[in-house]
């Protein structure tokens, strides 16, 4: 059995160190998937305490029937999908700042650079940085998805199609048309 | 193997998602053709440059952030219960309340009223002089009626 699930069960029995664990395991992950999903920190901290909070009052329902990371990706993914359709009604500007968890605000286009490397090569970085970040938000949304779980969350073709509610076959074609894109975008920029 | 066939199957080839027949054959035609094996690099290089850049931080403070809100959370649904656990037995004692209230009501309107309809004989007689016997339900203070014997005898 997925060690996950009997993490959850061991919760959905009253555990309450098994939810921490699972805490432990998946807090990145989750974070890393809705920053990229959403764009923004704060936001994405913000997903991700509501998809934990919902795994933690949906325990006592709880029935294992797929592996524990697809069960909250789900979650994570609804959550997500759900926030930028709030999103497409409100106004929003490229030059308005990122709040960072620590609530610093931060200017979109700004990334910290290395403390060691070159004003220059501090700049091309972010510059590059920001070329990536565009071309994948560019991406229609179920292939930057697609593109945020395997190539981010590092999921096989199987995980992704089952969180995204697709066959295998569905996952490989978003992937293949999302490379075409980002080729077309990114080749260019490539070093070497 | 041709170019186009080659090229729509190079993310699966990238990712490994290929059978070893097919994957050997499109590896034979990279070697051989140099515009789909400089395409394949292209694919391949955009894929590693999407891993560029400053990896995504968890604040540090998530997970203690995360159990204060399931205390908050616990502490709102307790306060929510208690109401709700008290409200549903007043509900259920309600119909019992009506008639109390309806019952109490009946007896205060007895006690108000009734003293008004048991008019002595002394009432009855004023009243009789002053001509005021059909509005004796209305005026029932004998000193009202005293009152209006003055005035009439001035």
């Amino acid at each position: 059995m997925d060690p996950d699930v009997e993490l959850m069960l061991k919760f959905k029995n009253g555990d309450t160190s098994s939810f921490d664990l699972l805490l432990d395991r998946y807090q990145e992950k989750i974070i890393v998937f809705a920053q990229r999903m959403t764009g923004d920190r704060s936001e994405a901290q913000d997903i991700a305490q509501e998809v934990f909070l919902r795994v933690y009052h949906a325990a006592g329902k709880y029935q294992p029937k797929a592996k524990f990371s697809t069960y909250i990706f789900r979650i994570a993914r609804n959550l997500c999908l759900n926030r930028l359709r709030e999103r497409k009604h409100r106004p929003f500007s490229l030059d308005c700042p990122i709040t960072t968890a620590e609530g610093r605000k931060k200017s979109r286009d700004f990334i910290d650079p290395s403390p060691h490397s070159s004003p220059r090569a501090a700049l091309e970085r972010k510059e590059r940085q920001i070329l990536i970040r565009e071309a994948v938000d560019s991406l229609p949304p179920n292939q930057k998805m697609a593109v945020i779980l395997t190539r981010y969350n590092d999921l096989s073709y199987e995980e992704a199609s089952k969180i995204m509610g697709c066959s295998v076959g569905a996952i490989g074609l978003l992937l293949h048309r999302a490379r075409g894109t980002l080729r077309k975008v990114l080749a260019p920029h490539c070093k070497g | 193997m041709i170019c186009g066939k080659v090229r729509k199957r190079l993310s699966l080839f990238l990712d490994g998602r290929l059978g070893e027949k097919e994957r050997r054959k499109i590896k034979a035609h990279l070697v051989s053709c140099s515009r789909c094996a400089q395409e394949e690099e292209a694919l391949s290089r955009t894929w590693e440059m999407l891993k560029e850049g400053k990896e995504i931080e968890v604040s540090p403070n998530f997970k203690a952030q995360f159990w204060e809100r399931v205390t908050r959370e616990k502490s709102k649904v307790g306060s929510e219960k208690r109401v709700s656990v008290f409200f549903p037995r007043l509900w259920r004692w309600s119909p019992a309340l009506v008639i109390m209230t309806i019952l109490l009501l009946g007896v205060g309107m007895y006690f108000k009223v009734l003293p008004g309809r048991r008019v002595s004989e002394e009432e009855m007689q004023i009243a009789g002089r002053l001509g005021l016997l059909e509005d004796l339900g209305v005026i029932q203070n004998l000193d009202w009626l005293d009152d209006f014997e003055t005035i009439k005898q001035r």
